[in-house]
């Protein structure tokens, strides 16, 4: 074994511990998505689940699609259709929320880059 | 090797009704594929604890080629040992396939430098070779396979399965290269 | 092959950790109400599930309540208040609802009439005061400029005890800062149940108190024009955060966009600022301060900041150049690449 081969050895597994860290220590993939009605909970889906759900509120039917690790408001009641405009969610905190219908969808993870945001 | 391109191949599956010069180097490279083709096959038999992660004990045989041969003929015998392996597993042209090859050549493409500057034995070599096969086939895997996320949380799993497979591989070369003589002498 | 087995083994322990650090409860909870015609976001840290859902549905009764108390539009003690001017009566205001009228008070005056409380028909007028606006035409400049020639002000209210009456039939209360007030209140809440370390945000308008186990909390500042974060923030101890933005309510029309920042001087959607950002002691003065100075705009933002006490603000302008005090640049972090033309500046 020469010198350049110790020193490859000791390199390759320090190299590891980063990504070990990087990859691990921090959240990998949000996993789950989390739908509330007038804040109760009513569906809480797998991301990788492709399905659609019709989730009834006092406006009507907000329709959610869950695809390929992304969730999102297909069709909702009300004027302005804030929450299909927000579009495809999934960052952990993402979110998208119908307030006539009262529902509100957020992508839910362990690590959120932010804690809260200003807006 | 210079012309033999074919005749190599050729050698290698058997075809003998075509008479071509065949070089001593030709043999050589045929016999070292042969084995690493016969322990590629052995492995692949052998289920993985996770898709990706194997001992390649076959890229021992392409290190030995490459210490006593040099890059040219290490460099045919890997490329032998993915083409016809792929073609005896049915694998031929398929994702497996794809992923193997990717990561044969990038070990070979690091190999080269890395050979040449002389500084490094076996092992280092073995270990080299081993992360940079694992990390092309990642990159492929992820950019055009499986372009999921969720394969990111794999990668340090198989880094480390790379550089523990690669450092054993080393070993074993270093072992090898002392004592035995290879089946071309 | 006998490689193959310490590598199971590796693989086994490495998962087993894996999985042992999903099953621990996360210390960060949270949960989303909607109430107040917004969304209203609470973080707790460091306390058990179980404890964080019984505050969570304390909170989520208190909020409805407060929207029920505090409406400006339906039946409420406000509503009856506003109705009661228009017909010179005297109405009865709650504790809380004197608390932010006199607060009103006080950023109207600081702010020389750009914050003012009392221009509620002005705000229903353009459609403002519904939770989402449909698109459709403007009021026309007509009804806008009977209602400012009747110039509605907070002076125009006499408070009496727990009494009010006014003098002048056009005002109608429409508090800025009764986000903020509900958080004040809420992060309150929490700290008389033992919760000290939280964050509550209601519609952007955000209170952290504590830290995240002596980890600051981390908190987004939305990119006014684009997805995404603007720029971050760390804050720890109990500090507020609000953001105003020509983003957040508006309608278009024909092509033009009309929000739901209404500046009392025209009557109109205030122009030249996009978003304003403000760092407060209370939720209650970041909430208020951000539409005065979004009216103020880049000639007096900074002066206006200043009467109000704030010294941490950044102001947007319409072509996303930004506007930074020194105190709250020392400490902001960019999160978009490239980084936005930063001018900073002091009150002068």
């Amino acid at each position: 074994m020469t010198t350049a081969d110790r020193c490859l050895i000791a390199l390759s597994f320090a190299a590891l511990v980063p990504l070990y860290v990087q990859l691990w220590g921090r959240d990998t993939q949000p996993q789950e998505a989390r739908v509330t009605v007038d804040g109760q909970e009513v569906l809480r889906v797998s991301l990788f689940e492709n399905h659609r759900y019709d989730v009834k509120g006092p406006a009507g039917v907000t329709v959610v699609e869950v695809a390929d690790g992304r969730v999102r408001c297909v069709s909702s009641p009300g004027p302005r259709h804030l929450c299909e405009r927000a579009g495809w969610l999934s960052a952990s905190g993402d979110s998208a929320v119908n307030l006539p219908n009262r529902v509100s969808i957020e992508v839910l993870g362990r690590d959120r880059r932010f804690d809260s945001v200003s807006y | 090797m210079r012309g033999g391109d074919v005749n190599g191949i050729r050698q290698a599956a058997g075809a003998r009704e075509l008479e071509l010069p065949v070089s001593a180097e030709d043999r050589l490279v045929a016999r070292y594929a042969a084995l690493a083709i016969a322990i590629h096959l052995i492995e692949a038999t052998l289920p993985s604890p996770l898709p990706g992660i194997k001992p390649g004990l076959a890229n021992v045989v392409v290190q030995l080629v490459l210490a006593r041969h040099g890059w040219r003929a290490a460099a045919w015998v890997a490329v032998l040992r993915v083409l016809v392996s792929s073609l005896l597993l049915g694998t031929f042209l398929s994702p497996t396939f794809l992923l193997s090859a990717a990561g044969a050549a990038s070990a070979l493409l690091v190999l080269a430098p890395a050979h040449a500057c002389g500084r490094f034995g076996p092992v280092g070599l073995s270990l080299l070779a081993a992360q940079a096969h694992m990390a092309a086939q990642f990159t492929l895997a992820y950019t055009l396979l499986i372009p999921h996320a969720a394969l990111l949380a794999l990668l340090p799993v198989l880094m480390t399965a790379a550089v523990v497979t690669g450092l054993a591989g080393g070993i074993i070369s270093e072992a090898v290269q002392r004592t035995a003589t290879g089946p071309g002498r | 092959m006998r490689l193959r087995k310490p590598l199971h083994g590796l693989l086994a322990m490495l998962l087993a950790c894996l999985l042992a650090a999903c099953e621990k409860p996360d210390p960060l909870q949270t949960t989303r109400i909607l109430a107040m015609g917004t969304v209203i976001d609470i973080t707790t840290w460091g306390v058990s599930p179980r404890d964080a859902r019984a505050a969570f549905e304390d909170l989520q009764t208190l909020f409805q309540r407060w929207h029920q108390e505090w409406h400006a539009w339906l039946d409420s003690p406000l509503s009856r208040a506003n109705q009661a001017f228009a017909e010179g009566r005297e109405a009865t205001l709650t504790p809380d609802l004197l608390t932010m009228l006199e607060h009103a008070r006080a950023a109207a005056h600081a702010s020389e009439g750009l914050f003012n409380p009392a221009i509620g028909r002005l705000i229903e007028l353009w459609g403002f005061h519904a939770d989402e606006r449909p698109d459709g035409p403007p009021p026309s400049q007509a009804a806008i400029m009977e209602l400012l020639r009747k110039q509605p002000s907070v002076d125009d209210i006499i408070v009496d005890g727990d009494r009010v009456r006014s003098t002048n039939p056009a005002v109608a209360l429409d508090f800025g800062g009764l986000k903020g007030y509900a958080v004040d209140r809420a992060i309150d809440y929490l700290r008389a149940h033992g919760i000290q370390n939280a964050i509550v945000n209601a519609g952007g308008n955000l209170r952290a108190i504590g830290s995240k186990g002596g980890q600051p909390w981390r908190i987004g500042i939305r990119n006014p024009r684009g997805p995404g974060v603007l720029a971050s923030i760390e804050l720890s101890g109990d500090e507020s955060v609000a953001t105003s933005g020509d983003y957040e309510r508006f309608f278009e029309w024909h092509g033009v966009r009309y929000h739901h920042i209404l500046d009392p001087r025209s009557g109109f959607p205030s122009i030249g600022t996009t978003a304003v950002t403000v760092l407060a002691p209370t939720a209650e003065l970041a909430d208020i301060a951000g539409k005065p100075l979004m009216i103020a705009g880049p000639a007096k933002w900074l002066e206006l900041a200043h009467r109000l006490g704030i010294t941490q603000a950044l102001r947007v302008d319409e072509s996303g150049r930004v506007e930074i005090t020194p105190a709250l640049s020392a400490r902001l972090k960019w999160e978009i690449e490239p980084a936005p033309p930063v001018e900073v500046t002091a009150a002068p």
